[in-house]
């Protein structure tokens, strides 16, 4: 059996005796590919395209409405259920004015939303990092309008987040 | 996506320009990969929004890698790629299997979610169910073979075996699953052995 393979021809000197559960496994694994559509590849391309160090490039977005509760428009829009879903979902949506980045951090064991929060001043085009808790976007965007994002290159970090700590929303929890 | 991409393997170049921020050549990478991990993802977790949300996960990886330049290009970025996507499936495997049910705040069950993906045929169906049966290694090499398209000597860099290993290995795991398929036509079940010709 060759090291080499050609997935495309399948031309791979499989012994004699499995060539035909080879030729299956081959149609099985076309087959499992058949859901990575296209519009999951952009999306999944429009979300982790790398950037350079410390800076925040197209962010993706969603609006918030003054006086709306983000948390809520977080949770009509998402269709999934784990806050990297809701990450992919964000990333469907438009481009921002003003952005703002919320994810869980560290402190998900005691059950309290952490947040990771970058804004875009609207008139210098700057970004600064700061670090809230989600419920002040509630108070932040009760006299604001403004866009909520989800920055990916924050994705391993808040992925490493959740990889220990299941996401179990606290009573009450809004998000 | 404007590009149309390539199974092989992209040159050292467009990896590059896709660390440094080039959406084209990201988009590339993405598009000729991407699909190859979600197989795998998709293989292990029967539902087609987790395996994306994994691929994500897995692209967003490499972006923080190759930004940091944690990625020293040597002619193996598929071994590099696999072996990231491998990693996180097994974390998502044994997450799964510590978490069977899971309720969000409005009830639902996430593992009522789960498995909503579209049924493959019926023999394709049975050939899934016995890689099940699989041990976790030889399901690994079927996998990485069959699934994501890699040479042996690639998965011997993404798992850590000697090829010789690994070819033993694959045969055996082949043998095997066609075995449980004849067993599993002989009770009656579908598995498609001996009727696709």
């Amino acid at each position: 059996m060759s090291g080499q393979r050609n997935i495309a021809h399948g031309q791979d000197g499989t012994p004699e005796d499995v060539r035909e559960v080879a030729s299956m496994l081959d149609r099985l694994g076309a087959w499992e590919r058949t859901s990575a559509d296209d519009l999951r590849m952009q999306r999944i391309a429009h979300l982790t395209t790398p950037m350079p160090r410390g800076r925040f490039v197209n962010p993706s977005t969603v609006r918030v409405s003054s006086g709306e509760s983000p948390a809520v428009v977080l949770r009509s829009r998402r269709a999934l259920l784990t806050p990297m879903r809701i990450a992919a979902a964000i990333g469907i949506f438009a481009t921002a004015a003003l952005s703002i980045i919320a994810m869980r951090g560290g402190t998900a064991q005691k059950h309290q939303q952490g947040a990771m929060i970058a804004t875009r001043d609207a008139e210098t085009n700057q970004w600064t990092d700061g670090s809230f808790v989600l419920e002040e976007l509630d108070s932040y965007f009760s006299s604001t309008s403004g866009e909520l994002a989800i920055l990916h290159q924050h994705a391993s970090e808040f992925e490493r987040a959740m990889s220990d700590s299941p996401w179990t929303p606290a009573e009450g929890e809004s998000l | 996506m404007e590009q149309q991409p390539d199974t092989s393997a992209l040159a050292s170049d467009v990896i590059a320009r896709a660390a440094s921020g080039d959406q084209g050549a990201w988009n590339l990478l993405v598009r000729t990969y991407g699909p190859r991990v979600f197989a795998v993802a998709q293989s292990r977790l029967h539902d087609p929004d987790a395996a994306e949300e994994l691929t994500q996960s897995v692209f967003a990886t490499l972006a923080v890698k190759l930004t940091k330049g944690d990625y020293k290009e040597m002619g193996r970025f598929e071994s590099w790629l696999f072996r990231v996507a491998m990693n996180r499936v097994r974390d998502a495997v044994r997450r799964a299997v510590r978490r069977p049910e899971v309720s969000n705040q409005d009830g639902l069950s996430i593992a009522d979610d789960r498995d909503r993906s579209p049924t493959p045929p019926n023999d394709l169906l049975a050939l899934r169910a016995a890689m099940e049966r699989l041990p976790p290694l030889d399901r690994e090499i079927v996998e990485l073979r069959h699934h994501c398209g890699l040479s042996f000597q690639q998965i011997s860099d993404v798992l850590q075996e000697p090829i010789g290993t690994l070819l033993a290995r694959h045969h055996r795991a082949l043998r095997k699953l066609r075995e449980m398929l004849e067993h599993d036509r002989a009770l009656g079940l579908e598995s498609g052995l001996g009727e696709s010709s």
